[in-house]
């Protein structure tokens, strides 16, 4: 995946729905969707960019293996730069789609200059999620809590290559389907559905590791 | 093409919404955001010096329109959602064809439903009375001059209390993580109470529906997260309310 050239992915005038924001007045009065006017002629604001993605881009940050510690700075770097370049948005995709491009570049970035700092200790903060289950005693998987799944996930998730990791996180994850991650990634649709495949076949992998590697290994 | 085993896709699903970002992430990443691109959050003279800077720029009437709205509030819940109903008022009827399908089948109801909001949105005198005086901060931080066209992108309610919106929500917010659901329901309530059509009001359901569920009052709860999240299924807050209310 290129790095950067977020307006490149911006191939379609429609998108996909940016997101589903649900504003209620009085739960009995009906909803209304909040969304951003995707279709309008006004450039949105940033802070309806904000609003929309915010969400979206901390969890995928989260998940493409940047530390805990550093998702202020590398969200907040996002978002600098989509203020920054919104003059640059034509609005040939959607929002969604256009601030994903600038965060896989800096998320890429970010994931070089770690592996530059300490290659001695790759997964610094996610590590060994094998460690963390031995902890967790029992079943991990059937003890495991919120916290302990999400780690663990983020484990397995970083054993994945970049490119794997972004389609598993999106279909499995965020619930997108195939012609959605398509779109948002640019990539075609059967190139998705191989790498998803292979994802899939690498996660359970790494799963089924981190099991043996636990203290009394499988029941 | 479901090669993913049963325990995967168990692992998953307990994980799903361990990323979810809290209301205070969301507020502090974006005042930090508008610190760094120059908008002083709450420093009245930085404010006017950031906006003279780069008044030539449509980047500028973005960063006043979030400064007026109250600069020391860096929610942008509240401010996409009051935009949203500013932009969203005239032009209902210019959505293309082409996007009622493509989000067909709940976009079209949606959008024959949203004239009906807007006029009692704007017409809302309550939200007004009950607001609790805005901080001097973000008075001093109000520019001046306010360039006709960035009014199109204004709140019609003017000066909401997204920061005491925002604050009661986080503390409702901290005791659901403390496990104290019926103090979360409690600050809910008020919440509802002074902010009847406060800009915050998806957030406030749908922490609602969360705390609901934890508070063991589940048949309340089911109904409600299954109300939210069929008019929001992909809300920011749609896995917390899955996750608890057991909703699949």
């Amino acid at each position: 995946m290129r790095a950067g050239d977020a307006s490149g992915r911006c191939r379609r005038t429609l998108d996909l729905p940016v997101t589903t924001r649900i504003a209620f007045a009085n739960p009995a009065d009906g909803p209304t969707e909040a969304r951003l006017p995707e279709t309008a002629k006004v450039r949105p604001t940033f802070a309806q960019i904000y609003n929309a993605t915010f969400p979206f881009i901390w969890r995928t940050v989260r998940r493409l293996g940047v530390d805990e510690s550093a998702v202020d700075d590398v969200t907040q770097d996002v978002f600098v730069t989509v203020y920054r370049r919104l003059d640059d948005f034509e609005m040939r995709c959607a929002p969604k789609t256009w601030v994903f491009g600038i965060a896989m570049g800096i998320v890429q970035n970010y994931r070089r200059s770690r592996r530059r700092k300490d290659a001695a200790v790759p997964l610094a903060s996610h590590v060994t999620s094998a460690e963390l289950v031995a902890d967790g005693g029992a079943d991990p998987m059937e003890q495991a809590s919120r916290a302990e799944a999400g780690r663990i996930v983020h484990g397995l998730l970083d054993q994945l290559d970049e490119e794997k990791a972004v389609v598993f996180v999106m279909a499995e994850l965020e619930g997108m389907t195939v012609p959605e991650i398509a779109d948002l990634i640019g990539i075609n649709v059967n190139t998705v559905y191989s790498r998803l495949r292979t994802a899939r076949k690498e996660f359970d992998q790494a799963l089924a590791r981190m099991r043996a590697a636990r203290p009394g290994g499988e029941r | 093409m479901s090669e993913l085993s049963s325990e995967a896709r168990e692992l998953l699903r307990t994980a799903r919404s361990f990323d979810e970002p809290s209301v205070a992430d969301v507020q502090r990443v974006h005042a930090s955001v508008l610190a760094k691109v120059g908008i002083a959050v709450g420093a009245g003279a930085a404010v006017t010096a950031a906006t003279s800077t780069i008044a030539a720029s449509p980047a500028a009437l973005l960063g006043a329109t979030v400064v007026k709205v109250g600069a020391a509030i860096a929610l942008a819940g509240g401010l996409a959602t009051a935009g949203y109903v500013a932009l969203r008022s005239p032009s209902v009827k210019s959505v293309p064809a082409t996007v009622a399908e493509a989000r067909a089948p709940r976009s079209a109801p949606q959008a024959e439903r949203a004239p009906a909001i807007v006029p009692r949105v704007m017409g809302e005198p309550e939200s007004r009375a009950v607001e609790a005086p805005t901080p001097n901060a973000a008075k001093a931080a109000r520019p001046r001059p306010i360039p006709p066209s960035d009014r199109a992108s204004r709140a019609p309610r003017t000066t909401p209390d997204l920061e005491g919106e925002a604050r009661l929500l986080e503390l409702a917010d901290a005791d659901l993580r403390r496990g104290d659901a019926n103090s979360a329901l409690a600050r809910l309530a008020e919440h509802a109470a002074r902010y009847p059509a406060g800009a915050l009001r998806e957030e406030r359901e749908g922490v609602r529906v969360v705390a609901l569920c934890r508070a063991g009052r589940e048949s309340e709860g089911k109904l409600a997260a299954e109300r939210f999240l069929a008019r929001a299924p992909r809300s920011a807050l749609a896995t917390r309310i899955r996750a608890a209310c057991g909703g699949e």
